[in-house]
């Protein structure tokens, strides 16, 4: 079994999708790096509830009550 | 003057220009003698605007004469990271595809440093848009370390850090997306603060990721940095994030008083889950023995979650926001970019929606937890850097990544974090001692930065420099 984090064809689906266009070797440089976007997209994912909110979300200015 | 001769603080310069027993014109003559003789070597600039900043000079000379006096930064020689608009003057992002651009608006921060008297000395060496370096495949080479020329300067605003070190400007301006300020601030043996987020502008400084990008003063010490917040913090309505809170006095807050402080040391981060070398485990010692000197209480800060998860929530963010601003000209004309921003800046492709906002949720919950580990103390301490600076030529694209720095958690928690000189290797390469405060108590960090550096010899100490062959 492949130690790869993202096989070739796959990773060449997410370059195509992306609108990427790059350099063989640049490419294999990339899809090395993936492991990495895999690692710390699941270090986000710690369990939370439905209602645990981004921290983006904003009140909007508003007079006092 | 010679390029080894101790360069004037702003603290300094500003005695002697205000009781005119200097005058701003022999400051900048001095400091453009300096750049002439040592830029060559160190790379610090993009573009040196020589007459602009002697005929600033000479009207800062007059205005005083005449008992027009502005205040500290009045006459002050400073430079701006080569990403800070500038009205009429190329802002070039250290890149190919940007170095024909002229802003016609100043950043609002380079305008309040105008308003302020200061005088721009020129455009400053960063890695490419504030990410892509240390890099050798750009139209302009990469800033050096002061201390040893072969060695990384740190970054991204590595132009910024040389320049101070050398003397070749007395203040200058980074920017801090995870790190920026503060890491070539440790490298290069000064000061630099990140201060909060929304407490300086973001306006006219070209974007990295939005809601992580912190705009921020370096200098030689934390008194000059407090000088430099001074004339920067406040509200402006052109920047969305910009914080409405009272701006205090900073240099007034430099009591040298840091008894009863209560001071949380951040162990976890440098001694288990990224350890740091020996040599900078014992400068943060010896640094802990120094505050413990001067009557801090320093004991070790409640457990936060691991420096893994601030990294990953900041990377994914900050990597996505970058990618999503460059989409158009990475897709288009990637070969205008170099490589490390190139590849850095991808990486935000590959990242989806879904793994954003999750980024997102965990960025509250990582801030509610170090808010809480700081409900019972002013500030929390450590490391700025694992370790002296490498070989320039040995940066690789994801080093930051596979041996972090101990800074990117301050920028998604948006915390206010100074780094001061705190000891050097034994090869004299400098280290960074990162001290965190309170959202908006950037007094206590100076307070505390500059307490420390009076008690220690550390910054007496000033690069040997090398001249430019003739």
């Amino acid at each position: 079994m492949s130690d790869e984090a993202i096989s070739k064809e796959s990773f060449a689906v997410l370059l195509d999708r992306a609108g990427l266009t790059v350099p063989e070797a640049e490419a294999e440089e990339l899809r090395a790096a993936y492991f990495y976007v895999k690692e710390m997209a699941a270090r986000v994912r710690t369990p939370r509830g439905r209602e645990a909110e981004p921290a983006h979300i904003f009140a909007l200015p508003h007079p006092e009550v | 003057m010679q390029p080894n001769e101790t360069p004037l603080t702003i603290a300094e310069a500003a005695k002697l220009i205000e009781t005119r027993r200097l005058s701003p014109v022999e400051l900048m003559e001095d400091c453009l003698r300096r750049i002439e003789l040592l830029d060559g070597r160190y790379n610090a600039f993009i573009c040196v605007l020589k007459d602009a900043a002697l005929a600033g000079a000479r009207v800062a000379e007059a205005e005083i004469a005449a008992g027009n006096y502005r205040g500290p930064m009045h006459g002050i020689p400073i430079g701006l990271k080569d990403i800070y608009e500038t009205a009429g003057i190329a802002t070039t992002g250290h890149s190919k595809l940007t170095a024909d651009h002229v802003p016609d608006a100043d950043a609002t921060t380079a305008a309040m440093l105008t308003a302020a008297g200061a005088i721009n000395v020129g455009k400053l060496a960063t890695w490419e848009f504030a990410i892509g370096g240390p890099s050798f495949d750009l139209p302009w080479p990469p800033a050096r370390n002061p201390w040893d020329a072969n060695m990384c300067p740190g970054g991204s605003s590595s132009g910024t850090g040389t320049a101070v070190a050398t003397g070749m400007i007395l203040g200058g301006m980074g920017s801090d997306t995870g790190g920026s300020i503060r890491f070539p601030a440790a490298r290069c043996g000064i000061a630099g603060i990140k201060p909060t987020y929304g407490r300086i502008s973001r306006a006219g400084v070209m974007p990295l990721a939005f809601s992580l990008d912190h705009a921020g003063p370096m200098a030689w010490n934390s008194e000059d940095c407090a000088i430099m917040m001074q004339a920067l913090a406040g509200y402006d309505p052109r920047d969305p994030a910009s914080a409405k809170v009272a701006v205090p006095d900073y240099r007034a807050a430099l009591t040298g008083d840091v008894k009863g402080l209560r001071i949380g040391v951040l162990r976890s981060f440098y001694e288990t889950e990224s350890p740091a070398d020996d040599d900078v485990v014992a400068s943060m010692e010896q640094s802990i023995r120094v505050l413990r000197e001067l009557g801090a209480e320093v004991t070790e800060l409640p457990a936060i979650p691991p420096m893994r998860d601030y990294l990953a929530a900041c990377t994914v963010i900050s990597r996505s926001e970058a990618y999503a601003i460059h989409e158009a000209t990475l897709k288009a004309t990637p070969e205008l970019y170099g490589k490390f921003a190139r590849e850095r800046m991808m990486m935000g492709a590959f990242f989806t929606a879904a793994d954003y906002v999750q980024a997102l949720r965990r960025r509250r919950e990582l801030v509610a937890a170090f808010a809480g580990a700081m409900t019972e103390f002013d500030l929390a301490i450590l490391p700025t850097i694992p370790a002296a600076a490498p070989e320039i030529e040995s940066g690789s694209t994801h080093s930051m990544l596979e041996r972090p720095i101990y800074t990117q958690a301050f920028n998604l928690t948006g915390s206010p974090a100074i780094s001061v000189c705190n000891g050097f290797s034994a090869a004299g390469l400098p280290f960074g001692l990162q001290m965190v405060g309170k959202p908006f108590d950037e007094a206590t960090v100076l307070r505390a930065g500059d307490a420390f550096e009076r008690a220690t010899a550390h910054r007496s100490m000033r690069p040997e420099l090398a001249l430019v062959a003739a």
